[in-house]
């Protein structure tokens, strides 16, 4: 019986006690692995967590499913769990159980047993949702047989926009008018994860949880903050900063920039009890400054509440001949975070940010 | 080569097909990286697509995602089934960025320039000094801040030739910004660099894209940096600064920090810069630059940190797990995908000093990897590593490909290579020094892809070497081993396999150059003999043209010497040999003499038989 004396560990994930519907995925947890069987699209994932997040490790086709048990085969990147390589995976929660397969690297030999005991909770993730199979038909399939005849442009063509020419939609469009093409790839071969490599086994970046339907929270930009937009924020005889001035935020004060601010500010400094917070507009958020002093929080977003809608933070400052030898102090067209400074960015997150064809 | 993968992008294409889902958006710009063996400023293939509409996959379809573009596809960009051209999201909700006003070099390249070095029959060049003036922004964590950054573009960033002004850097943290990161950010057109991590310890740089960019990108700045992790980044189209390195021997010009050369390491800019291997380095690609992952030696530390007391090239690995390289190596016959080479040093006058080749001093240059830091023992840093403490850098399951020089190429030695792949490249590994367990190997040394690359170049001026043994003392072990079409395809060297798909041919797109061999031996050998030098074991040939190749450099006019005659190999298995028990393989030449007989009576070293006529003939 491998494993019984694992250490236990369950973390809340936004989890639904029974009964479980028929939306949602089984989430277990022994020791440092992750189960996670997605009942609609009938898929079991296994997870290793490790210093840099959730790796997967395995998958599998859910093959039982009777409400109270579910059962998957797993196959994975060389999985393997003090040698012993897992065949199969139980989650049954009302014993709360995770039962598994395991062979033996030696001889081969298929045992089972109790891999751990743990709460398996339910947990409802947005699933993707699924397309139609479509037919594959029978075009002959398209290939280049010589080498390209037009000389490479030197430089992309195009710059990509600073600013999205639409307003996000957040959602990409999918096009029925598009599947036509789907018949210039019928009746090829994929390459799949699994078969990208011929010997070596290139590892895959954990799959992060905020993509697993976690909720966002802790938005920093939706507390109570003074406005940069409003002359109260700024002093009896203040006023809103404009184009060219040299802005400090006020101390012990969070300030919020809900929308684009007109012009080039100079230099912004932040000092160490302030805190500087860039938030969400449909319209997007243009800053341009000559730099940014951050001794406080200089903030957009946070690791549970990821920027949706585009911020710009533009930086101006021009090179001088003797640059290289006389160096400007950081702050010219910089973002210094120093002393008890601290920055967070926290854009949206994409996943991946890159694969291969 | 596969008949047709559906992944394959081809010119005129509206649409890529990717392996995984993933969730980019209408109006996204991403970068369709390259397949071309050539990758430079003036001549590359790399294309930038914006993102039109996304069908997902499902786990019927067999793709991970299907994502029409707004643009044509230019270029071919590869995908079968041993590599597959990465295509990396520049797009981000958050933007940081230099202005376009004052940020954009002013002495642009014009793109035309040639120089007199022939590169595989290709003469263009970066344009001497130019792209220089590059002056973007940067964002700099120091003096006790911490920084947090995800889901950010940074765009223009980075300022040439200017210390310490990179789109991100983490400056003089030590340990006091752990748990800090730099992550599934992107970092375009950058003119200094992508990310410094500078005397701080315990980052994360996680699934970042760097993207056209000068400079080393991925950037350990002194070689004090310790324990990070640098994990699922991937970086490409990397411009060196100044004259890419290369030479005729084994050696380089050798490079002083100037005006227009603040690091002089940049001459050979490459995607990943490795002064200190005590990293976890997992999962990232390299595509372009002059190597993809660089690890020079750095017998001190540089910069700031010079005067720390530690030997940052004896350090020991972390892990070093599942990294790829590709359209890279294009300007020296030494360079490779990855290069344990480059020595970077200030000399006896305090010249701050880059020798990009291979380091003749053997000091600057060496990697004494040791268990035990001898910088703290009474004997300091260059003290003796005692034999029962050296140890290994051990890097596992890599993968080149399109590179027409080295896969890998260490001039250091001491390395566990263990799980490495490489598809249609020069030469698969060149390990000059000794001890290095090779295990788990599969040497392709042609597809059968065409190489892209300039119209004036062939792929038969480029090796398709499997593996050359070189000098005395080597001590290799290579262990399950598998070659496909490596060697020239010739009737005089059919001997083992005749099939009409072996090795490779005269074409000048899909050959090799008439000298390539599976394995090959230098008449460098003049010691132990007959001492074994080096073992195989479980060794197979596919489709393989020419298996043996003895390199005679004494040219035709000089007397014999004991060179090339002692060079001697145990095949424990035959299965090199053919010959199915252990043989012995080494020189058979006339002037050899039976040197493999051990005493006077003429007798065989046990157990093994001697196939010295498979040398004479080939």
């Amino acid at each position: 019986m491998p494993r019984q004396s694992h250490k236990l560990f369950f973390h809340a994930l936004l989890a639904l006690n029974l009964p479980f519907s028929h939306s949602e995925t089984w989430v277990a947890r022994c020791s440092n692995l992750q189960f996670q069987f997605d009942r609609s699209n009938k898929l079991a994932y296994l997870y290793l967590n490790t210093t840099i997040g959730l790796l997967q490790v395995a998958q599998g086709t859910i093959s039982i499913d009777n409400g109270v048990l579910m059962r998957a085969p797993m196959s994975g990147n060389a999985l393997s769990f003090n040698d012993l390589a897992l065949t199969e995976v139980e989650l049954n929660p009302s014993n709360k159980a995770v039962n598994v397969q395991y062979r033996s690297p030696i001889d081969g030999t298929v045992s089972s047993g109790k891999f751990c005991n743990t709460v398996i909770s339910g947990v409802l993730m947005k699933s993707p949702s699924r397309r139609p199979t479509r037919k594959r038909s029978a075009n002959p399939s398209r290939r280049i047989t010589k080498s390209p005849s037009k000389k490479p442009t030197k430089q992309p063509i195009r710059k990509p926009t600073l600013r999205p020419s639409r307003k996000p939609t957040n959602k990409v469009q999918t096009t029925p008018t598009m599947q036509p093409s789907m018949t210039e790839i019928s009746n090829k071969t994929f390459i799949t994860p699994g078969t990208a490599s011929e010997l070596v086994i290139i590892p895959d970046p954990p799959k992060p949880l905020t993509l697993l339907g976690t909720n966002r929270t802790k938005c920093p930009h939706l507390g109570n903050l003074s406005d940069w937009h409003s002359s109260s924020t700024w002093g009896v005889s203040a006023n809103i900063p404009t184009s060219g001035q040299n802005v400090t935020l006020p101390v012990n004060t969070r300030v919020l920039i809900s929308k684009s601010i007109n012009g080039t500010l100079g230099f912004i400094i932040i000092p160490s009890s302030s805190e500087l917070v860039i938030g969400e507009n449909v319209q997007g958020i243009q800053v341009h400054a000559k730099g940014f002093d951050v001794q406080g929080r200089l903030t957009a977003g946070s690791e549970t509440c990821r920027i949706e809608t585009s911020i710009a933070i533009t930086l101006y400052g021009t090179r001088s001949n003797d640059v290289v030898t006389n160096i400007k102090p950081p702050l010219f067209k910089g973002i210094v975070v120093s002393g008890s400074g601290q920055l967070d960015l926290h854009g949206k997150r994409y996943f991946r940010t890159w694969t291969r064809l | 080569m596969d008949a047709a993968i559906a992944q394959k992008a081809n010119i005129g294409d509206s649409y890529v097909v990717l392996q995984h889902p993933v969730n980019w958006e209408y109006g996204q710009a991403f970068v369709l990286v390259t397949t071309a063996v050539k990758d430079s400023r003036e001549w590359h293939q790399n294309e930038i697509c914006y993102v039109k509409s996304i069908s997902l996959g499902d786990s019927s379809s067999g793709y991970g995602a299907i994502v029409y573009v707004q643009n044509q596809i230019q270029f071919i960009h590869y995908a079968n089934k041993g590599y597959q051209a990465e295509v990396g999201l520049l797009s981000r909700k958050i933007m940081v960025q230099g202005a376009a006003s004052d940020s954009e070099p002013t002495d642009r390249d014009p793109l035309n320039c040639t120089e007199s070095r022939w590169k595989w029959g290709d003469y263009g060049t970066h344009c001497p000094n130019t792209e220089l003036t590059g002056y973007g922004g940067h964002i700099i964590v120091t003096n006790g801040g911490k920084g947090y950054v995800e889901g950010v573009q940074l765009y223009r960033m980075g300022q040439t030739n200017v210390l310490g002004r990179y789109p991100f850097h983490f400056h003089g943290l030590g340990n006091n910004c752990t748990g800090c990161y730099l992550r599934d950010s992107s970092i375009y057109r950058s003119f200094y660099r992508c990310v410094s991590i500078h005397g701080t310890n315990n980052l994360t740089i996680n699934e970042n894209v760097g993207y056209d960019v000068t400079g080393y990108c991925f950037y350990l700045e002194d070689g004090v940096e310790e324990n990070n992790t640098l994990s699922f980044n991937l970086a490409a189209h990397i411009h060196y600064l100044g004259t890419a390195p290369s030479g005729n021997g084994q050696t380089t010009a050798i490079n002083v920090a100037s005006a227009t050369l603040t690091l002089p390491a940049d001459v050979s800019a490459s995607g990943f810069y490795i002064t200190n291997v005590r990293y976890n380095i997992i999962g990232n690609a390299a595509s372009g630059g002059w190597s993809g992952f660089a690890f020079p030696s750095l017998v001190r530390p540089v910069g700031l940190y010079r005067n720390l007391n530690i030997r940052p090239s004896s350090r020991l690995a972390l892990i070093i797990d599942g990294n790829t390289a590709h359209s890279t190596g294009w300007y020296w016959y030494h360079a490779s995908g990855f290069y344990f080479g480059g020595s970077l040093y200030y000399d006896p006058n305090g010249v701050y000093t880059y020798n990009a080749g291979r380091d003749f001093t053997f000091y600057y240059g060496d990697r004494p990897t040791c268990k035990v830091d001898m910088c703290s023992t009474s004997g300091g840093c260059d003290d003796w590593c005692s034999s029962k403490n050296q140890a290994w850098v051990r890097i596992t399951n890599s993968k080149v490909f399109l590179v027409p020089s080295d896969g890998l190429n260490s001039w250091s030695g001491r390395m566990e290579v263990v799980g490495f792949e490489v598809h249609d490249v020069g030469l698969s590994m060149e390990l000059l020094e000794s001890g290095v367990l090779i295990k788990n190997l599969l040497a392709e040394c042609r597809s059968g892809e065409i190489w892209l690359m300039p119209s004036s170049c062939r792929a038969t001026y480029m090796t398709g070497n499997g593996f050359y043994w070189y000098d005395t003392g080597q001590k290799h072990i290579m262990t399950s081993a598998l070659f496909r079409n490596c060697g020239y395809k010739s009737n005089l060297f059919n001997q083992y396999d005749n099939s009409t798909d072996r090795g490779c041919d005269d074409s000048p797109l899909t050959g090799c150059h008439s000298s390539s061999t599976t394995f090959g031996f230098l008449t460098h050998s003049d010691q132990y003999t007959p001492q074994i030098m080096q073992a195989t074991n479980n060794i197979t040939f596919q489709r393989c043209g020419r298996r043996f190749y003895l390199h005679d450099w004494r040219g035709d006019n000089m007397n014999s010497t004991v060179s090339g005659r002692t060079q001697n190999w145990i095949d424990t298995d035959g299965s090199v040999s053919g010959l199915g028990v252990s043989t012995l393989i080494g020189s058979g030449q006339q002037a050899a003499g039976h040197w493999w007989r051990v005493d006077s009576q003429g007798n065989l070293p046990p157990l093994i038989r001697i196939s010295y006529r498979l040398m004479m003939k080939f």
